[in-house]
């Protein structure tokens, strides 16, 4: 879910201890992975080996002023990795099942408006999620620029693009149901 | 509802305990898997960039140069204000010039690439300063020895202080041999596809039955009895091969395996027992996710997902049926995160086809299929008039895909009509859309082609886009399972007579092909890619083509030529009197239609 949990995040703290920080921002991390890859297989298995990889390094990791840096630019090559693996193993096999997601309807609850909206991020290009989620997550322009090695210009144009494309996702299928007979 | 309000209600959500107890596990497994990686001595940075990303002393041009640097990419810059191009050494290895050694400027970089992709690499230049945002082009550079190589290049704008943009930068690398491999992958796959009828009962890799032949074996044993079938899902093994001789291993010996996809191992338990072939299923998921492979990478663990379905005595359903249900069960198994899931019975017709029709209907309205156009040159006249509409998916990084997997499931369900009444509806849409000389070729299947209400929808689509009914040619295949002869010919003598016309696609490859001459009203025969690939060197080939023309020229038929990929080849077609070419050589599918005049 994308559920915000790095509200109890440890950035006062000069030098992190892993396990406070792996707790903590866990969460993070994996909602930033998800936005990327459907596979939750994959999506997991990246989680866990950016903090064993962290972990192998923190004493270098542990003494940045944000680790999480690091870690989202890990996880995304490891990402690229493993997706670059599956394709070959899966010889480039799709099934319609990834191609269909749920449309957009009136949460119910607060829980099911965190639902709701990663199924729409799920729905933006790989380079939207990711500006968007970054920038959800309270990352500056600079700093996301630095992270995905692209100008920023290039980040606010992705983020305008996300925003506008996940409110038309909003308005066209709340219009689609709004049409359907009772 | 605003985007903001569903943000700002998505970050009020609390974290449950269940949660918490996840991210804990999380954390010991996490521990868990360094404590094991120390132990077995891993170096688990290895390869990893121990910086702060968040504080390299960097501009994005120094992280570009890094990361150029790191995978040997070739980088140049240019600066809007002096018009000056500067580009480091890579560069200069990839176009064969010993390091160091020539200028560097924007004339000769220009000069070596290739004449006819210069206007698309200059394009892509202006898009990525007009739009300041990253552009990727692909294009053709000569060599210092005249080779061609195929480039990948990344453009990005350069902005001064003021945040306005000042010049580009732009890495490129040499991706030929990643480009000979895709087209020859592609070509075998064509091969593949057009022989497969004739291919043999066992898979080459896992050293099983293949799913035809696993099929006609289900097929069989539904004729003795109940029984069930499963089908099981690795992931995560390089080959399927060692997975299938791991299960060969354990099955028993009246069981068949099969392999039934590219990630699938089938079971078929013949005459089981719904109590054995559960205990079996269980027996079999469970072994395979315990086992440790042995491979390259070292010891490799899988994971697995079962799908199990038993089949009554005298089933209704038929091998393929069951296959599919057996598929979606370990889809679900997989989405449910269980071992596996068990059907007690096939699932009934209706349903089977009535949820695959909704996700391609769901898929459609998405957008989630796309056309891509691949140009079709006039030999006499050397213009691209003309191009073939093929179907393409986006996969979850909306990178497009063949469908072929999805349209023969599709086929076999009779829920493809949908999706070539949305290729029709397209085709009509970019017939109205681009200049008046262009004609568009679309392909239908068989299944479509023998039902009633194409015609009557294709009249009422045509009278709503107005277009010149000669531009639009229907490609039918005479592989294709055509459903209903006489509707099919209806169909197509109907489609001559509104002016539309008809090509006879894969000429050669079947059995009846000149009776489908005699059959159909046919304006044009495709030859298959099979007598064009070794054209020139096989004179077996060019008797048949050769014959072939002079049959289709007596019948008053045009010819085309598929897959075609070199100049010989064109050469040769043309002293033939072939009239069109079609493959690689002419142009890739791509994602519009660009109309131009060849430049040889």
């Amino acid at each position: 879910v994308l559920d915000g949990s790095c509200e109890e995040s440890s950035d006062s703290d000069p030098r992190h201890d892993f396990e406070q920080f792996c707790k903590s921002r866990l969460y993070e991390l994996q909602v930033f992975v998800r936005s990327q890859c459907a596979d939750a297989t994959i999506v997991e298995e990246v989680v866990q080996e950016t903090f064993v990889a962290a972990l192998g390094a923190w004493a270098k990791v542990g003494a940045f002023d944000n680790p999480m840096g690091w870690l989202i630019k890990t996880a995304r090559l490891k990402l690229a990795r493993a997706m670059k693996q599956a394709a070959a193993r899966n010889g480039r096999e799709i099934s319609v099942d990834l191609l269909v997601y749920q449309p957009f309807q009136v949460p119910i609850d607060d829980a099911d408006a965190a639902i709701q909206l990663r199924a729409l991020v799920a729905r933006l290009s790989p380079r939207q999620a990711e500006v968007w989620v970054l920038d959800w997550l309270g990352y500056p322009v600079a700093e996301i620029a630095d992270l995905l090695e692209i100008g920023p210009n290039t980040v606010r144009a992705y983020r305008g693009e996300a925003r506008q494309r996940m409110q038309a996702m909003i308005d066209d299928d709340l219009k689609v149901r709004e049409s359907e007979p009772e | 509802m605003n985007l903001d309000q569903l943000v700002l209600r998505a970050v009020r959500t609390k974290v449950t305990e269940l949660e918490h107890v996840h991210t804990r596990r999380a954390v010991e497994r996490i521990k868990l898997r360094y404590a094991e990686a120390v132990e077995a001595g891993v170096d688990v940075t290895a390869g990893l960039d121990l910086t702060d990303p968040l504080h390299a002393d960097a501009s994005v041009t120094a992280q570009i140069a890094r990361a150029a640097h790191l995978a040997s990419v070739g980088r140049f810059t240019w600066h809007e204000a002096t018009d000056e191009m500067r580009w480091s050494d890579e560069v200069l290895t990839i176009l064969g010039y010993p390091r160091g050694s020539a200028e560097t400027s924007k004339t000769l970089f220009m000069r070596h690439i290739h004449r006819d992709d210069r206007d698309r690499a200059c394009r892509s230049v202006r898009e990525a300063w007009t739009k300041r945002s990253v552009v990727r082009c692909t294009f053709r550079m000569l060599r210092r020895d005249h080779s061609v190589l195929d480039v990948d290049c990344h453009l990005e704008v350069m902005v001064d202080e003021h945040d306005r943009p000042s010049g580009i930068i732009g890495t490129v690398q040499d991706v030929t041999a990643r480009e000979r491999a895709r087209r020859q992958v592609e070509r075998l796959k064509r091969r593949y596809d057009t022989v497969r009828t004739a291919l043999g009962d066992w898979d080459s890799d896992s050293g099983l039955f293949t799913r035809r032949r696993f099929a006609d074996e289900l097929d069989r044993a539904l004729r003795f009895g109940a029984g069930a079938i499963l089908v099981v899902r690795v992931e995560g093994l390089d080959s399927l091969g060692i997975a299938a001789r791991f299960l060969e291993s354990l099955k028993e010996p009246g069981d068949q395996l099969g392999r039934v996809g590219p990630n699938e191992i089938g079971v078929l338990l013949a005459g089981a027992t719904w109590a054995r072939a559960r205990r079996v299923t269980e027996y079999l998921v469970e072994a395979i996710r315990a086992q440790h492979f042995i491979t390259a990478d070292g010891r490799v663990r899988a994971r697995a997902w079962g799908g199990l379905v038993r089949y009554p005595k005298e089933s209704q359903a038929g091998s393929h049926d069951l296959l599919i249900d057996a598929e979606s069960g370990w889809r679900r198994a997989k989405a449910v995160d269980r071992a596996f899931i068990a059907h007690s019975q096939p699932v009934a017709p209706h349903d089977r086809q009535s949820s695959y029709r909704d996700r391609i209907a769901t898929a459609l309205r998405m957008d989630r299929f796309t056309l891509f156009a691949q140009p079709i040159l006039e030999l006499e006249s050397n213009e691209i008039s003309r191009y073939e509409l093929l179907l393409r998916v986006l996969d979850e990084t909306d990178g497009p895909q063949p469908p072929s997997a999805i349209l023969d499931t599709a086929e076999r369900l009779d829920a493809v009509y949908e999706i070539d009444l949305w290729v029709l509806e397209r085709a009509m849409e970019l017939l109205t859309a681009v200049e008046p000389e262009v004609r568009l070729q679309v392909n239908v299947s068989g299944r479509s082609l023998g039902d009633a209400r194409l015609i009557t929808e294709v009249e009422r689509m045509m009278r709503r886009h107005r277009f010149g009914a000669e531009r639009l040619t229907f490609e039918i295949t005479e592989t294709a399972l055509i459903g209903n002869l006489t509707e099919a010919r209806r169909f197509a003598d109907r489609i001559h007579e509104l002016g539309c016309q008809l090509a006879l696609d894969d000429f050669g490859s079947g059995h009846s092909s000149f009776r489908y001459l005699k059959l159909f009203p046919i304006d044009l025969v495709k030859i298959d890619g099979e007598f064009i690939d070794n054209l020139v060197d096989s004179e077996q080939d060019q008797v048949v083509v050769r014959a072939l023309v002079q049959v289709c020229q007596a019948h008053g038929v045009q010819t085309l030529a598929e897959c075609v990929e070199d100049e010989a080849q064109l050469r040769v077609l043309r002293e033939m009197g072939v009239e069109l070419a079609q493959g690689y050589l002419i142009g890739e599918p791509q994602p519009g239609v660009t109309r131009g005049v060849r430049c040889r």
